[in-house]
This record gives structure tokens, C-alpha cells and sequence, in this order.
């Protein structure tokens, strides 16, 4: 990179089972919420349970906090279509779909599979247009899309060379829904990798009560709609994804213990489990009680943050083929 | 090595100084805006608060140096720093890449093995055998790079090039040498306005486009239906090839004593043509009498006499000899030993270096192929000629490298006279310039060569070669302006344009006048066509002649239509275009390409109720757009008073034009003449545009950074003469890139993907 | 090849229009009977179009087509419209400005070309991959064609080489395939400038060209030793020009017979475009009629061109009217310009379609792909390029309807099931992710 050459905040490719646990939904409300303090950038979003509510919800939260999808794909890395997987488990559907699209309030441009595109093309296409070092991939789901974009012919060179590393929640009970996935991910990932555990998400809990003091100030909004249909409240989820996320844009801040270096393995029988070794390109990463406050603090302020308004990219009203909008009747020939 | 001379340049830096010239007024006037977060236009000033950034950011640096020289950062209405510290860092750094560039070592680059491009090949084609072939007709476009097309690196070979090669080597060699047999009978090629091949120009003149197969005399049948009253006088009729008259004859137009159911006649007469593809174009001269008549009348043959037929009936052998028989025929091919005397001749030339007796004997043997077919000694020929005209030393300026391939040397005396002539004649050396090499006298008398072919007419080849691209005037030949809003458009105005330009810039070379007479010389090149164009009174005769100027309506290159009109649409002026141009061709700071995330302009229905100059106003109105359409912009308006075709003109449509505008320093304009004054204020930069225009166009490679040192020692020797445009030539021919070259190590740089950043 | 009592494949001599059907199955007398081959072609048209009038809202079955589709209404029983296809690399990804030249550069590579005006280096693209495989079949083992002279002087796109724009297809990473854009020039590569030589005189030129590549290839190649790597690499570009040369003659005189273009030769580059395009595409059928290629590419005018359309009406450049700024006026313009194009090649499908081959048609054994680089010319995006895939690929896909792919599809995904009908199978191409499905093959 030529010296003095402007780079924009850090990529964020982001892949989840979006729908089955709340904190997939929270943790891509911190994302957008760092977004809007410049401190990253949303660049793909993509979804390994095969159910088209799971995209369309997904771009229901983006287009909350960051407008249309238009599909536009400029230089800086917005606004590709979200990726959807079709093949794999749990696509039924789940509350918090049903919370976020049921009460039709809010709008999406996922009407139909062909609104969605191939989540390891959307992964790919993303590396490619980041600065060197400039991405981060958040994986809060198991690694089926990810390593189906490793797959693709080059892609692993647009990894080692765009990647800083990768965040990996929950690394136990994601590399349990797809064993294979999780084998080959570790095994082969070009970059550093750091995983957290199931014990980190249930060690420091989303406060429930949150959302009638710091997400008050909305009316509507599609992850406190989420929440509330996840499960009885009051409740305070678990924040495996979300801590995730904080890991992986703000390590300086230093909110969690990191452990020695190692690798994460994947038996036989499909447990998942940390080996220490001075080679090991991994870390994992668990709570530290001394952080624990700061870190639940950031994690509330970025979720409830309010939607930044950017001067548009391109006009939202301009063009009247924008894919975003959703289609007229389907008609028949 | 280079990385000793980055640590020793780095040493020579003294941090100190930096930090007190260059750090405050980065720091307050700069980084506020270029920073790591707001990292305006890309840029990202905070590393550049470090001294290292001159060694690591040059590139960078030598981007921003012309915009704070120019005052066009900061942007108006940020703080701007006191003149005397941008000037202390100006001269500062300038020192400090002085330094550094003197220790870097002397880079005179290399260009790859390049092929003939269309004209350089028309060109040596004809110093060779002359014979008059026109490859741009039927060769793949060349691509160009850097604005030129004589790159090396871009002229590429492809399937297509080498079969018409192989069948121009042909033709070539048949037309020179003229050996092969006419056919017995001569055929017939009729163009008729019945058949749809033919068109009409105007009403008293046709056009067909028409291959002639051989050179050979013809016979040409105008094809003349009507006649006019009685007492009608005759006319004058031309017959014209590719633009140029051929024949004029006097045409009866009363009605003649015969019968006729239709009235017609045809006229005949006999014209030697060359061999090619041609535009052909018969029609009455100073005919007064057909701008009387109406629409439904003139072709009407009980009223009119007008043309509707050309027909060529030929070859016929022609009584002169051709004029590359006597050039290559120099002895009697069927006498022993002659074709081996005409073909080391020839091969010397056309390979541009001595040849050997292997070589020659290679030849030889076409020769005997041919006999062997039962080709006669003159046909014989032709065959070894051919296989010259496809060998890749003809078609390939080859320089070799010594054995220690990785160093510089200088190019042999042949190489270098391969690089002169091409460089001023886009042509194959002549005898003089190969002898003198050969007998290694060349690099001596290396001055008084360039002088001679300067002075050499070939050297106009030059002139519409190289100021063709520099001042993209060759585009005059892809434009069309919008036939109802410019009537006056043609291609006798086309030509004039381009002769203007062609006419000027080879009198500033010549005459070895200041280049500062490009941006304003007070004179230029006129006929009575263009003066018309141009309003200019007293002027008549289709002849170009230098005309001074008495006012200052017109003034150098931006005034002349030729350039006024490649820089615009066809229906209208845009200010963005010529800005751009002048920012690329004269400044020599073509404008980055527009930012990735560049909104379009604002929403508002932009309308056509407005001047085009308060539409472009919306640019300016946007800070991301305002920073490169302030300046771009700007200059482009101060030529508003020229229209899409560069006639004069104070309102367009009914806005009147408002050309006003300032530079960045400051300095205000409100005539098309007022800016060139102050543009002469750049005339270093101008210089070194120029500079580095034209070597590479010598070169045929792009400029890289080891260049710098090159272009630096020219402009800074010519400013103190007053930057003559002919010296230039000079100091190009004699630098060391231009009698260099780097060799090559065995093992390739791998070509990288661009580096992603 | 199958052995046939057939006559050889050459000898059919067809004038245009005249509806005949080939020698294969006429001739045939064994049980077995070879198909027709089927011709791969590629049409591109510039500055995206205006999508609103190209959009159809529907998709399966076709039925009322857009406006700029209109004129292929006829015909839409041939015609599959896809959409959602995409070509990542004509983004910019991080290279700033230049659509033009990334888009026509990477369209039939799948590569982002690099962005240098004089380092030119992209990819292979895929009709060259399918020439160099099935190419020895045929006389010429492809076709580039054009109607536009390139610029003569200035820059083509913010500092990618004209070659990006210039050319369409790419014989390797660094050597562009220039298009012939003279209908006459045309006439002449396909049917000969013989026309007044003896079977003689013809045979006697042949051999002397032979001997004379001969010479220069053995010279060349004594040459390359004396030379550094680059320059050695130059010199290759001519060798393997010479090699295809080498080829074509052998080629030639294996045609025992002259091919009839059935119509006379053209005098020059017509300035209306309609009767351009006519005179390209008339012997462009006769040479796949008479299988002289089975491989084309067809640069129906530059990317970034200003060219004017003057016999529609329109006197402003194609490229500025492009940049339109939502002015409605300017947006009808460029929605008249696209429908010309689609006015001009429906034409011509037509004709295919009226030639008899096998037990259908020319057009049932050819697979053409209509497309533009862009999708909204003002927005530059690259995503969802307008495209149609026309005829049946020899049987293979069933036309008449809209294929809604998934979106960010590779556009190379389809270009990678295409050469799977070419019979010239590779695992990847460009940016691909797999074959496209949903054409329907078999």
C-alpha cells in the first residue's frame, strides 16, 4: 500500500445461523453500532441456516441501521446482497423470525431465494475488494459457508492476504452442527483464529433489562422485537456471538483473557476441543472478571446505539430498477 | 543497491530541519483533514509528519507538491499557511529529492523488443522501396499507452497482424518490383448511382470507394445523364483520388446534336493510379448553376446536367517507369550476381544493420524457390523481398545486450541510428545515418545529424506523429460534430484544423522557438478556410502561409480549432473535457479518475434552462467533486468563448458566456487571453510535461522513476536558456536513456498482480 | 469423427437465404448420423443499457417482452433472458475509477485486468479457450469482429490501456485478439482476394507463403537466443502467430472447393450501422453456415463510446448520454439506442434461424449470448448484466423463458456451462463457483 493512502475502517464479513439465538441478533446490532462510530464497517452478511425469514431478517437489521441493500457493490465494500445458504440443518422456522418479520413492520428486499445469493460467493467477492489487513471475519454459527468460500479456487490467497484473523464464537457447539466444516476450518485457515467457549457467553449475560432504559428511545426496533420473542422475558441471553464481536473489532481494548497460543481440533466423534502447542496459530479467548463490567457497558451502549445517518452513496429514490425495493404483483406472462 | 541509497539518503536527511519546515505546516494546515480517520480524498498526511515519508512517500509527495505549489490545497476557505513557509518547504524538499536522486544510479531503463507500428511501417516501406502503401487502411488499430503508439510494451502481435503482414509483404513486393504479369484482359469496375455503391456529395459531385488492384494506368468513364438550356457554358469538372485533384477537364453542358431518348454523355480519360484501396470523387467545379435550381429539379436531366457513374476499366500497362524499379533495380536482375548485390543492399537497409553472408544466402534461396517454379528473374526477386518484409528483423527493433546481461551500456551506433531515425522520421534510417553508424561516427556527430534531419521534409512525420497524440489532433479523424448545429463542418475544414497545428508545431521546432509561444505565441498558420472559421480578414488561397495576429482572440495551441474541437461533444463545448485536457497535455497533472464512492449530481433535474456553466455549478457545490472540478473546471470554462468547433462566440444560445475564473494562487482571468497569460506562469511545468511527453515517445516506454533525473537535468538546462523547443530534441537524443539501456538478467521479475493495497 | 460416404464437409456451396439442407444426413448411409457442431458466440454491447425499459417483472415462461427486448419478441421461443448474473471483477475493488476498461476487460475472462496503460496482462477468455481446443477443426479456429475504430490519440479509461476496450477476446494473459471491423477486410480473410487467381496460381502462392513462415520461424527462433526474457516473450507472440497462420493454410488447402459467400464483395466500411452490422453478420453466417469457425466474438462498438446515432435521431455520444443525471430526456435516448442494438440482432437471429442444418436450424445448434458489461450505464454496477442466451446449443438448452439466477452469480458460471457444450470441459473459469444451473440441458 502506498504510503499516505487513506484506508477505510476495518471489514467486517459476518457469518451466522442467524434465528436460532438471540445473540446473533445482538451481536450484529454491536456490529452496525460500531459501524456508526467508524470503527468498522459491515461488509457481508451471511447465513448458514437454510431458511429465507433468516436472511430477510438479517437485512431487516441492516437496512435499520444502514439503509437499502442495493446490491451496489462500491469500493468500500457495502452492500452486498445477503448470502443464504440452502443446504444444512434447523431450517425451521424459529421466534425470533417470527418476531422480527410477522409484524410486518419493518421493510426487506428478501422475498424470494433469488433476492439472496450464494454465501460463498458473497464471501469471496467480499475479501476481494478489502485493503491488505484490513478484514475481519466473525463466525457465529458453524463453518459450513466459510470453508465452502476457502473452497473456491484462490480464495485462500485473498484470506491470508486480506484477513487480520478470525473470531469464532462458541466453538464447541458450532463445530458440533457441522463437524466436517469445523475439521477442515482449523486445520486449514490461513490466519490466526480466536475461538471462545460455551462458558464465555453464559458468563456474562445480556441484561434484559436494558431494553426498557438504554433501547427505549425506539419505537420500533426489529432486535428489541427479537428479544422479546425469543424467549419468556425477562430474561438476560447468552452473548456468545456478541462477544465475539467485540473481540474481533476492539482487541485493543482488551476485554478478555487471552490464553496461549494452540489449536482447535475437532475429534473423531465431533468434540470439539483447545490444544495448547507453542505452533499453534489459535488462542482462545475467556472472560476476564476484571473486564467483565467495561465489556458488558460496551456491549450495551453498542447495541442500543442509535442508527447513524450517512449522506447517501446513491440516491435511494433515484432509480427505479433499485432490487432493494420490493417487486410489483408477480405477474404471470 | 538501492537500498544503500535509500540509507544514505535517509542519513542526509537532517530530522531536525524537517521537523521545523515541513511537520508545523503539515500538521496545521494539513493533517487536520488527511488523517488516519477522515482520510480526506484518500489521503493520509499523518505518516508524512515523519521525515522517512521522503525516501518511503515520493510518489506521493510528488503529487502533492503541485498542489500546494499551486495553491490548490488547502482548499479555499481552510487556513492557508504564510507564503514564504510554503515556499521555505517547497524549496526544502526539493533539495532533499535533489540529494536523494543523485545518489540513486543512473537508470537508463530498457524497452522491450517492439514490432513496427502502422505508420512506421508505411513510413519504412516507403524509404525502402517507394512504394506507397497506407497500413493504417488495413492493419489492425495499434493500441496505444501513455498517449502513444509507439509503446513498446502495448504493440502486440496477433493472428490478423501476421496474415496481413504476409499479405502486404506481398503486395509490397509486387508493386515494387512490377514483375508480375497484368492481366490479358482488362476488367471493369462500374459505380453507379442505379447500384447504391456510389454517393452523392453534393449535387454536382459523386464518391465511390474503390480497391485498384494494380499500379497501372486506367481508364476512367464519367457517367454525365442530362443537359442544361441551349445556351449553357461548359464546366469545369475534377476527378479526385483520396482528396487530391488528379484531373480537371471542361465539360459541354448544352444539349449535344444527338438523340437521345434520356440525354447522357460519358468523358473519358487515362490516369496512372496506385495500387490500394482509394476514395475516388468526380464532380463540377465552380458551378454556379446547379445552387439555382430546386430540390426536384436537379436531377432532373431535362434540366440539369449532372454525374451519376464512375467506371474504371483497366489495368493497363503504364508508359513510366516506376519510381521503385529504379530505386531497387540497380543492375539487371537476370545477369549473374545482380540479385545477390541488389539483396545485401536491400537486406542492410531493411534489417538497419550490416548483414552477413549467411543471411544473404537465406535470401538467395527464395530466389531459387521461385526459379525452381518457373518464376522469371524479376519475380524471383520479389519472392526474397517478401520474405524480408516478414522476417521479424524487419518488422522488430531488436536491440541486443551484452553478455553481463543485468548492466547498462550504451546502444551500438546501429541501435542508436535505429532510435533516431525512428524517433524524428518514424522512419528506417538513410544511408547517411546507417554509414555514419557503421563506421561508428555516429554518437561524434550526433549533433550535426539531428540538425540534418530535422531540417529532412520526412522530419513532418514527426510533427503529425508526435503532436498528433500529444495534442490528440488525430481524433480529428474520429469526431463528428453534430451535422445541424455545425454545418460548416467538412473534411476541407478538418484538414485546415489539422494543418494549423501540424504547421505550428513544426515552426516552433524549427525555428527552435520558446516553448512558451505553444501557450501564447502571438502568430499561427492559416488558410482562406480556416481564417474564415476563425473571422480573420485577408487571407485567401487554399495555401498555408504564417499569418501574426492582431488581436488576441486567438493566441497557441488552446486556441486552435483543432484542439477546440477533439475537447468537445459533438453538439456541445464541455468545460470538464477541455479542463481535463489542459490539466493532462499542458500542466502535465492529468486529475486522478474521480473517487470510488462518487455520488452523481445532485438530484435536481438538471435542465437545459440554464448555461452549461451553471449546470457544471452542481460540481463545485460538493466538496468531494469541488476538489478536482475547482481547477478542472475552471480552466475548461476560460475556453467557453470557442464553441464544440472553435469558432468564436460571446453568447451561447441566449446565455452570454461568462469565462471568468481564478487559479488557485489566486490570480483572476475574464478572457480566454488573460488565461493563457497566466498559465504562462506554469510554463516550468508546462516544460517539463512536455519533456516527458516527448521522451517517451523517443523512448518508446513509459517514464519510471529512475527517469526523474533525466527529465530534471533537461528542464532545469533549458529554463536557463528560455526553454527552446528545438533544444529539447537535442538534449532528448543526447540523454541517457535515449543511449542507453539496462539489460536483462536471466530470471524475470515475476509480473505481480497490482498490489492490492 | 465418424467415417462417412458423405461428401466432404466442405463442398457445400450455399448462397445466403437459400434454405438447403446440410449433406450430413442427405448423405449418410450408415446407421449413425454426427450432429451438426455447435457454434459459441458472444455479442457485447457497450454502456450498459437503460434498465428500466430492460427489466421484465416475470419470470419461467416468456410473454410480453420489454421495451428494449421488443424487437426479439417474435423470436423469444430462442431467447432465454438471464438475470442475477455478475462479474466481480469489473469492480473496482480498490482500483478506483475505470468501469470501462474493467468491465470489457474482464467480461469474457472473468479477470480483473490490470490497471496499467501499458502493463496489460488480464486472463484467458473462454471462446479462446474453446479455439484452442476445437479450433484445429475449422479453418479460422475463431472470429473477432468489430464496427468501431478505437480512439487515435488520449487515454481510454482513467489509466486502463486501450487494449481493455479495444479488444473482446484474449488469447492468452497479454495478447488481446484484435476484431476486423471492415466488412470488406472481413470478406476478404473469409473468401479469399483470389478471385482472379488460378487453382495454379493459388496453390503456387501457398507454397511460397509456406516456405517463406518457414524461414522466418527458424530465423526467429535463432533470434530468441540472443535475447533477454521479455523481449524472448515478444518474439513468441509472433511465433505462435505464425504457427496459426501455418495452420490456416494447411487448413485451406484441404477445402477442395471455394465457398460461395453469396453476395458480392463489400467496397468499404458502410456509414450506416444497420447495413454495417448486416454485412458483419451476413458472413459471419455463411463462415459458421460453412463451419470456417465455430468460435466467435462480436464488439458491436466500444465501451465509453461517443459514438451518435444519427440514423435514429439521436445526435449525442452514447457514452454521455449514459451519464444522463435522471434527466428523462437523455434516459429515452439511450432506452432508443439499446433497442436499436436489440433491433439489429434480432434481425440477424432471425436469419439464423431461417437456415436449415441437421433436422432445425443454424440457430438451434448455436449458442449466443447477447449481452452488455454493465448494468445501469449512469450507476456503472456490475451486478445483474443484461443478458440473453439465444438458440439451443445444439438441443442442449431449452430458450423461451427468464432465468433468475441467485444473486452475485459469476456471469462465469455460465460461460463455464457453455464450454461444457462445447465439448471442452475445464473445473474452473474466472471467478466461477460452479456451473449455472436452470438451462435445462438435455
Amino acid at each position: 500500500m502506498q504510503l499516505g493512502a487513506g484506508k477505510p475502517p476495518v471489514g467486517i464479513v459476518y457469518d451466522s445461523d442467524f434465528g436460532n439465538r438471540i445473540d446473533d441478533a445482538l451481536a450484529l446490532a454491536v456490529l452496525y453500532g460500531l459501524d456508526g462510530k467508524n470503527e468498522c464497517r459491515v461488509v457481508s452478511v451471511t447465513v448458514s441456516k437454510p431458511n429465507l425469514r433468516a436472511a430477510a431478517a438479517t437485512e431487516v437489521i441492516g437496512r435499520f441501521y444502514a439503509g437499502a441493500v442495493s446490491g451496489n457493490f462500491g469500493a468500500t465494500g457495502r452492500n452486498l446482497p445477503v448470502g443464504l445458504a440452502t443446504e444444512g440443518p434447523a431450517a425451521e422456522d424459529t421466534p425470533i423470525l417470527r418476531g422480527i418479520l410477522d409484524s410486518k413492520k419493518y421493510e426487506h428486499g428478501v422475498h424470494d431465494l433469488n433476492d439472496t445469493a450464494e454465501p460463498h460467493a458473497v464471501i469471496r467477492n467480499a475479501f476481494t475488494a478489502q485493503f491488505d489487513q484490513n478484514c475481519v471475519v466473525v463466525l457465529a454459527g458453524p463453518a459450513t459457508n466459510l470453508v465452502r468460500a476457502m473452497n473456491l479456487p484462490g480464495t485462500k490467497d485473498w484470506i491470508a492476504k486480506k484477513v487480520r484473523y478470525l473470531v469464532m464464537s462458541d466453538f464447541e457447539m458450532n463445530s458440533k452442527i457441522d463437524p466436517a466444516a469445523a475439521r477442515q476450518l482449523f486445520a486449514e485457515w490461513p490466519t490466526a483464529v480466536f475461538v471462545s467457549g460455551s462458558e464465555l457467553g453464559l458468563a456474562m449475560p445480556f441484561p434484559g433489562a436494558s431494553l426498557d432504559k438504554e433501547f427505549a428511545w425506539s419505537q420500533a426496533h426489529p432486535v428489541v422485537d427479537a428479544y422479546r420473542a425469543a424467549k419468556q422475558m425477562p430474561y438476560d441471553a447468552g452473548t456468545w456471538d456478541v462477544t465475539a464481536v467485540l473481540q474481533a473489532v476492539r482487541p485493543g481494548e482488551k476485554y478478555f483473557k487471552l490464553s496461549e497460543p494452540g489449536s482447535a481440533k475437532v475429534s473423531d466423534d465431533g468434540r470439539a476441543e483447545f490444544v495448547y502447542s507453542s505452533v499453534g496459530k489459535h488462542r482462545q479467548f475467556t472472560v476476564d472478571p476484571e473486564q467483565k463490567d467495561r465489556a458488558m457497558q460496551a456491549m450495551v451502549e453498542l447495541a442500543s446505539a442509535k442508527p447513524v445517518v450517512r449522506a447517501p452513496r446513491r440516491p435511494r429514490n433515484a432509480v427505479a430498477t433499485d432490487p432493494a425495493k420490493p417487486p410489483a404483483e408477480k405477474k404471470q406472462p | 543497491m538501492y537500498a544503500i541509497a535509500l540509507a544514505l539518503s535517509a542519513l542526509a536527511v537532517d530530522p531536525a530541519t524537517y521537523d521545523r519546515v515541513v511537520k508545523p505546516l503539515l500538521g496545521k494546515s494539513c493533517v487536520p483533514c488527511h488523517n488516519e480517520r477522515n482520510a480526506s480524498g484518500s489521503l493520509n498526511l499523518a505518516p508524512f509528519q515523519s521525515h522517512t515519508s521522503l525516501a518511503q512517500g515520493r510518489d506521493e509527495w510528488e503529487r502533492i507538491l503541485p498542489k500546494i505549489r499551486s495553491g490548490e490545497m488547502p482548499p479555499k476557505g481552510m487556513p492557508r499557511p504564510a507564503l514564504q513557509d510554503v515556499q521555505a518547504l517547497l524549496q526544502y524538499v526539493k533539495l532533499e529529492f535533489d540529494k536523494a536522486d543523485a545518489l540513486v544510479k543512473p537508470d537508463p531503463g530498457r524497452v522491450t523488443a517492439r514490432r513496427l507500428n502502422r505508420n512506421e511501417y508505411s513510413n519504412t516501406v516507403r524509404d525502402l522501396l517507394a512504394v506507397d502503401f497506407r497500413a493504417d487502411r488495413d492493419f489492425p488499430t495499434d493500441d496505444s499507452g501513455h498517449g502513444f503508439d509507439n509503446i513498446a510494451d502495448v504493440l502486440t502481435m496477433s493472428p490478423i497482424l501476421m496474415e496481413k503482414y504476409i499479405r502486404g509483404a506481398e503486395r509490397i513486393s509486387a508493386r515494387a518490383i512490377g514483375a508480375d504479369p497484368l492481366p490479358k484482359k482488362p476488367m471493369e469496375a462500374e459505380y453507379h448511382s442505379k447500384d447504391k455503391n456510389i454517393q452523392r456529395v453534393d449535387r454536382s459531385t459523386i464518391e465511390a470507394s474503390h480497391r485498384v488492384e494494380w499500379d497501372a494506368e486506367y481508364l476512367i468513364r464519367i457517367g454525365l445523364p442530362g443537359e442544361r438550356s441551349a445556351d449553357s457554358p461548359p464546366v469545369k469538372m475534377g476527378f479526385w483520388m483520396d482528396g487530391k485533384l488528379l484531373h480537371t477537364m471542361s465539360v459541354e453542358t448544352k444539349p449535344s446534336k444527338l438523340v437521345y431518348f434520356n440525354p447522357y454523355s460519358e468523358e473519358e480519360f487515362r490516369l496512372v493510379l496506385p495500387e490500394g484501396d482509394h476514395v475516388f470523387r468526380a464532380g463540377f467545379i465552380d458551378d454556379p448553376f446547379v445552387k439555382t435550381l430546386p430540390d426536384k429539379e436537379a436531377y432532373s436531366d431535362k434540366k440539369n446536367k449532372f454525374l451519376n457513374m464512375i467506371k474504371f476499366l483497366g489495368p493497363f500497362p503504364a508508359k513510366v517507369e516506376k519510381a521503385s524499379r529504379k530505386k531497387i533495380l540497380t543492375c539487371e536482375p537476370a545477369v549473374a550476381g545482380c540479385t545477390e548485390k541488389i539483396l545485401t543492399g536491400l537486406a542492410r537497409r531493411a534489417y538497419r544493420r550490416p548483414v552477413n553472408k549467411a543471411e544473404v544466402a537465406s535470401l538467395l534461396r527464395f530466389v531459387d524457390v521461385a526459379r525452381k517454379e518457373g518464376q522469371n528473374p524479376e519475380q524471383s526477386l520479389q519472392l526474397a523481398i517478401q520474405a524480408m518484409l516478414v522476417s521479424p528483423h524487419f518488422l522488430f527493433r531488436i536491440e541486443r545486450d551484452p553478455t553481463d546481461r543485468a548492466k547498462v551500456h550504451p546502444v551500438t551506433e546501429v541501435e542508436l541510428a535505429s532510435r533516431l531515425s525512428y524517433f524524428l522520421w518514424t522512419s528506417m534510417p538513410d544511408d547517411e545515418l546507417l554509414g555514419l553508424a557503421e563506421a561508428g561516427k555516429l554518437r561524434a556527430g550526433l549533433d550535426a545529424q539531428v540538425k540534418r534531419m530535422l531540417a529532412d521534409p520526412r522530419s513532418a512525420a514527426f510533427a503529425a506523429n508526435f503532436a498528433g497524440q500529444w495534442l490528440e489532433t488525430r481524433n480529428l479523424d474520429s469526431v463528428k460534430p453534430d451535422p445541424v448545429k455545425f454545418a460548416v463542418w467538412g473534411p476541407e475544414l478538418r484538414e485546415a484544423m489539422r494543418s494549423e497545428t501540424n504547421l505550428f508545431f513544426e515552426h516552433i521546432l524549427r525555428e527552435n522557438r520558446p516553448m512558451a509561444e505553444f501557450l501564447d505565441g502571438p502568430y499561427t498558420f492559416l488558410n482562406e478556410r480556416l481564417a474564415k472559421h476563425y473571422g480573420i480578414e485577408g487571407v485567401t488561397g487554399p495555401d498555408f502561409r504564417k499569418v501574426e495576429l492582431t488581436t488576441n482572440q486567438r493566441g497557441g495551441i488552446l486556441s486552435h480549432a483543432s484542439v477546440l474541437t477533439v475537447s468537445s461533444y459533438p453538439t456541445r463545448t464541455s468545460s470538464v473535457i477541455r479542463g481535463k485536457y489542459i490539466l493532462q497535455n499542458v500542466l502535465g497533472v492529468p486529475p486522478p479518475p474521480p473517487p470510488p464512492d462518487v455520488p452523481p449530481l445532485n438530484e435536481e433535474s438538471v435542465g437545459t434552462t440554464a448555461s452549461l456553466r451553471k449546470q457544471m455549478e452542481a460540481h463545485r457545490s460538493n466538496p468531494t467533486c469541488a476538489s478536482c472540478h475547482n481547477r478542472m473546471d475552471t480552466l475548461g470554462f476560460g475556453l467557453e468563448n470557442y464553441d464544440a468547433i472553435g469558432r468564436w462566440r460571446d453568447v451561447d444560445g441566449k446565455f452570454p458566456i461568462d469565462v471568468s475564473g481564478a487559479f488557485p494562487n489566486g490570480k483572476s482571468f475574464d478572457t480566454p487571453a488573460k488565461m493563457r497569460e497566466l498559465l504562462k506562469d506554469d510554463l516550468p511545468e508546462f516544460a517539463r510535461c512536455l519533456t516527458e511527453k516527448m521522451l517517451t515517445f523517443a523512448l518508446g516506454r513509459g517514464l519510471e522513476k529512475y527517469d526523474r533525473k533525466t527529465v530534471e537535468s533537461i528542464t532545469s538546462k533549458l529554463a536557463s536558456q528560455g526553454y527552446p523547443f528545438q533544444s529539447m530534441v537535442f538534449e532528448i537524443a543526447h540523454s541517457l536513456p535515449f543511449q542507453s539501456r539496462r539489460g536483462e538478467a536471466s530470471l524475470p521479475v515475476q509480473k505481480q498482480e497490482t498490489a492490492k493495497k | 469423427m465418424m467415417t462417412r460416404t458423405a461428401l466432404p464437409r466442405r463442398t457445400f456451396l450455399r448462397g445466403l437465404g437459400a434454405a438447403v439442407a446440410l449433406p450430413w444426413l442427405e448423405s449418410m448411409t450408415s446407421a449413425a448420423v454426427p450432429k451438426p457442431p455447435v457454434r459459441m458466440g458472444f455479442v457485447y454491447v457497450p454502456n450498459g443499457m437503460d434498465v428500466r425499459n430492460w427489466n421484465l417483472d416475470y419470470e419461467g415462461k416468456l410473454g410480453q417482452l420489454s421495451r428494449i427486448m421488443k424487437p426479439l419478441e417474435p423470436l423469444r421461443d430462442e431467447v432465454t433472458v438471464l438475470s442475477n448474473l455478475t462479474h466481480n471483477n469489473g469492480r473496482a475493488l480498490l482500483d478506483g475509477a475505470g468501469d470501462h476498461g474493467r468491465c470489457c476487460g474482464s467480461y469474457l475472462t472473468g479477470i480483473q485486468p490490470k490497471k496499467s496503460a501499458t502493463d496489460i496482462h488480464v486472463g484467458i477468455s473462454c471462446d479462446q479457450i474453446v479455439a484452442n481446443a476445437i479450433g484445429n477443426q475449422t479453418r479460422f479456429p475463431s472470429l473477432e469482429l468489430g464496427m468501431e475504430d478505437s480512439r487515435q490519440a488520449g487515454d481510454c479509461d482513467s489509466g486502463y490501456s486501450c487494449a481493455y476496450t479495444n479488444n473482446l477476446a484474449w488469447r492468452g494473459e497479454t495478447q488481446p485478439l484484435p476484431p476486423v471491423l471492415d466488412p470488406r477486410a472481413m470478406f476478404e480473410r473469409l473468401f479469399g482476394v483470389d478471385a482472379g487467381l488460378s487453382s495454379e496460381d493459388r496453390a503456387r502462392r501457398n507454397r511460397f507463403r509456406k516456405s517463406i513462415l518457414d524461414f522466418v520461424s527458424d530465423d526467429t527462433r535463432k533470434l530468441q537466443q540472443d535475447l533477454g526474457p521479455t523481449d524472448r516473450r515478444k518474439l513468441d507472440e509472433y511465433l505462435s502467430s505464425i504457427r496459426e497462420i501455418e495452420r490456416q493454410l494447411e487448413r485451406a488447402e484441404k477445402d477442395n472447393a471455394q465457398i460461395n459467400p453469396g453476395m458480392s464483395q463489400p467496397y468499404g466500411v458502410p456509414a450506416d450501422f444497420a447495413e454495417h452490422f448486416k454485412l458483419m453478420t451476413d458472413m459471419l453466417t455463411v463462415a459458421l453456415q460453412s463451419d470456417m469457425s465455430r468460435v466467435f466474438t462480436f464488439l458491436v462498438t466500444r465501451e465509453g463510446t461517443s459514438r451518435s446515432y444519427r440514423e435514429i435521431g439521436i445526435a449525442d455520444g452514447h457514452h454521455p448520454l449514459t451519464h444522463h443525471r435522471n434527466d428523462p430526456a437523455l434516459m429515452e435516448k439511450v432506452s432508443q439506442i439499446n433497442t436499436y442494438h436489440v433491433q439489429q440482432f434480432a434481425g440477424w437471429v432471425e436469419k439464423l434461424k431461417s437456415i436449415k442444418e441437421g433436422d432445425g436450424s443454424l440457430l438451434d445448434n448455436c449458442m449466443i449470448v447477447y449481452g452488455a458489461g454493465l448494468n445501469d450505464g449512469n450507476r456503472h454496477n456490475h451486478e445483474d448484466l443484461p443478458t440473453l442466451l439465444v438458440g439451443r446449443g445444439g438441443n442442449a438448452f431449452k430458450p423461451g423463458r427468464r432465468i433468475v439466477s441467485r444473486r452475485e452469480t459469476p456471469m462465469s458460471n455460465l460461460f463455464l456451462t457453455m464450454m461444457d457444450r462445447m465439448n471442452v470441459p475445464v473445473e474452473n473459469f474466472g471467478d466461477s463457483t460452479g456451473r449455472l444451473s436452470g438451462l435445462n440441458l438435455g
